[in-house]
């Protein structure tokens, strides 16, 4: 196959066979260089200006480097085959699995990225509004079947569109126990957040999200986790410094940057002006039709909303009034809901920003790493390192955010000095 | 009520029954994670399941393992070999978060500790059956022999025969 080379911010130049150029030149992936990665982000970094179209190549390329460097090593290779009864023939066809799998993880993502998932709608099924996810399946075996499975090199593979999409739903049927390869989509060590960490903070122009990639990835290594006895993805003990320096990593991105007190006024008003002019987006058996909404088209259609997006355009944002440190007290929480008491009283509008509402998004509630000796041995980064115990996530934060103009009415009522 | 403090209340409550139904049970992460999944199904909460390399995995339990630790409810500790151990902590604390749930919460805690709380080796059987009704009921696939065949080439540690007796045992199939 015919190799192409494109240049990217974090990893150099990022390849991409012409199975793979095909994908990416279809409309539904050129679609993600309408995609925001971090919405409106640049209102407080400007630089934030980058899309979901280069963070899917970014994903590609470390999931392969992520998987070449497993494979190379003797260790893990017995472990696949102790464990799954793996063998080396298929390593290639799977190879591709994994690469097609992070090219497209984010292909089903709305506009704005996660700002709009409130405007999914119902699945009937399961009373469960639908996510991303269930809209990157629908593109996958819709619009790309064709282009992933009738491309001439596929002939030496026998992929299906379906194969890739059980990949990322993590369905078995199908895979069968190739299926473990998941873990470089979604664990703890997956290509998706060790991409972002260092993707964003170039893009914003702050080192926070700045770790070893090169250290990391030759220190993965396989094991078997002790309660269940299923394998996982852990790293060498002689790399857990750079374990802890991505868990500091996600650490200081989150509090400096995806909960930015300002950042997190814009998402709200963002998701408020969404909801009030596109309602819903169609569901995923519309695939089409969902295909049509980026954030170009998403902006058009809130243009003449005279509230929440004209806000955003005059950069009227809310104001916080009052904030917690990060492990509020008692006292703190108290005065919290005296605050909303007195607001409510006075028919002053607020917002109350708690961070675990935006935890979830940044996956930041992981489970610890696991360090793993030369004998096997697992013990969790938290026995190693005493900043990652402390780190543990003790993060609380609420806010009390008031529209700009009531904010020195509401200071005052509320007995605050800004 | 927030749903952080919710699913706090939960997970509390649910590492409290399991202790006092048996005190010697290993309560690893792993248990928690299948025994929540099987409480979602039971109440229909919406606590983001998704199927990981080796069965459903939820982000969101895993913050309410973290906060409930944090606030010092509970103590996480880790043996080499054996993996997590996780125990109540502070019963006073438990209690008043436990108080927090409604009748049918409490119920259904109790449901799944009483039907699940006794298998032996918990976390292994926990995490085929939770593995097998994930699959069933979410990839479709409804035929006893193929639901244990995928579920074996998911977890090749277990021969088909223990996996099918573990499902039985559970009646899952």
């Amino acid at each position: 196959m015919k190799i192409y080379e494109i240049r990217d911010p974090v990893h150099g130049f990022i390849e991409f066979n012409d199975w793979e150029k095909e994908i990416i030149a279809h409309p539904a992936f050129q679609r993600l260089r309408r995609i925001r990665q971090l919405a409106l982000t640049d209102m407080i970094y400007p630089g934030a200006m980058h899309s979901r179209f280069e963070h899917s190549l970014g994903v590609m390329h470390l999931v392969t480097k992520m998987f070449d460097s497993i494979i190379k090593k003797e260790e893990n290779k017995k472990i696949l085959k102790d464990l799954l009864n793996y063998e080396d023939e298929g390593l290639k066809r799977d190879r591709q699995i994994i690469r097609f799998a992070g090219l497209l993880h984010d292909i089903g993502h709305a506009p704005f990225s996660h700002v709009s998932e409130e405007l999914m709608p119902k699945n009937p099924l399961t009373n469960k509004p639908y996510k991303h996810e269930d809209y990157t399946i629908a593109i996958i075996i819709g619009p790309l079947k064709d282009v992933i499975e009738k491309h001439k090199s596929n002939v030496n593979y026998g992929i299906t569109a379906n194969e890739i999409a059980d990949m990322i739903k993590g369905d078995p049927k199908r895979l069968g126990k190739r299926i473990f390869w998941k873990i470089l989509i979604s664990s703890q060590l997956d290509a998706d957040r060790c991409d972002y960490l260092l993707r964003d903070s170039i893009h914003l122009g702050v080192k926070y999200g700045i770790y070893d990639l090169d250290r990391l990835l030759v220190t993965l290594k396989l094991a078997k986790e002790p309660e269940a006895g299923d394998p996982f993805l852990g790293i060498e003990e002689g790399g857990w410094h750079v374990a802890e320096s991505i868990v500091i990593a996600r650490y200081q991105m989150f509090t400096q940057v995806y909960y930015q007190k300002t950042r997190r006024a814009y998402d709200f008003m963002l998701k408020e002006a969404l909801k009030k002019n596109i309602e819903t987006y169609p569901p995923p058996d519309k695939i089409d039709e969902f295909l049509k909404f980026d954030d170009y088209k998403a902006w058009m259609g809130m243009l003449n909303d005279k509230e929440w997006f004209a806000n955003i355009l005059n950069r009227n944002h809310l104001r916080v009034i009052y904030e917690t440190k990060e492990m509020p007290s008692k006292i703190e929480k108290e005065k919290v809901e005296k605050i909303e008491k007195k607001l409510s009283e006075n028919k002053i509008w607020f917002w109350k920003d708690r961070s675990e509402d935006a935890k979830s998004w940044y996956d930041i509630e992981n489970e610890d790493i696991q360090i793993i000796d030369s004998d096997g041995n697992i013990e969790p980064l938290s026995t190693y390192s005493n900043v990652v115990r402390s780190l543990r996530m003790r993060y609380e934060k609420i806010r009390i955010y008031v529209k700009a103009e009531d904010k020195d009415k509401a200071s005052k009522l509320v007995g605050v000095e800004i | 009520m927030s749903d952080l403090l919710k699913g706090v209340a939960l997970v509390y409550t649910l590492i409290k029954k399991l202790t006092e139904q048996n005190p010697n049970i290993q309560i690893g992460k792993t248990v928690i994670q299948k025994m929540m999944y099987l409480l979602e199904r039971e109440r229909n909460y919406d606590f983001g399941f998704s199927m990981y390399h080796y069965g459903p995995y939820s982000i969101k339990v895993s913050s309410y393992l973290n906060f409930a630790e944090n606030i010092g409810g509970i103590n996480i500790k880790w043996f080499p070999e054996k993996g997590y151990f996780i125990e109540p902590r502070n019963l006073e604390e438990i209690e008043t978060f436990e108080k927090s749930l409604d009748e049918k919460d409490q119920e259904a805690i109790e449901k799944i500790v009483s039907i699940y709380g006794k298998l032996e080796p918990i976390a292994i059987k926990l995490s085929i059956i939770a593995t097998a009704i994930y699959v069933r009921e979410n990839f479709g696939v409804s035929q006893e022999h193929e639901l244990i065949k995928i579920i074996g080439t998911l977890k090749p540690q277990h021969s088909l025969d223990y996996i099918r007796q573990v499902l039985q045992e559970a009646d899952v199939i």
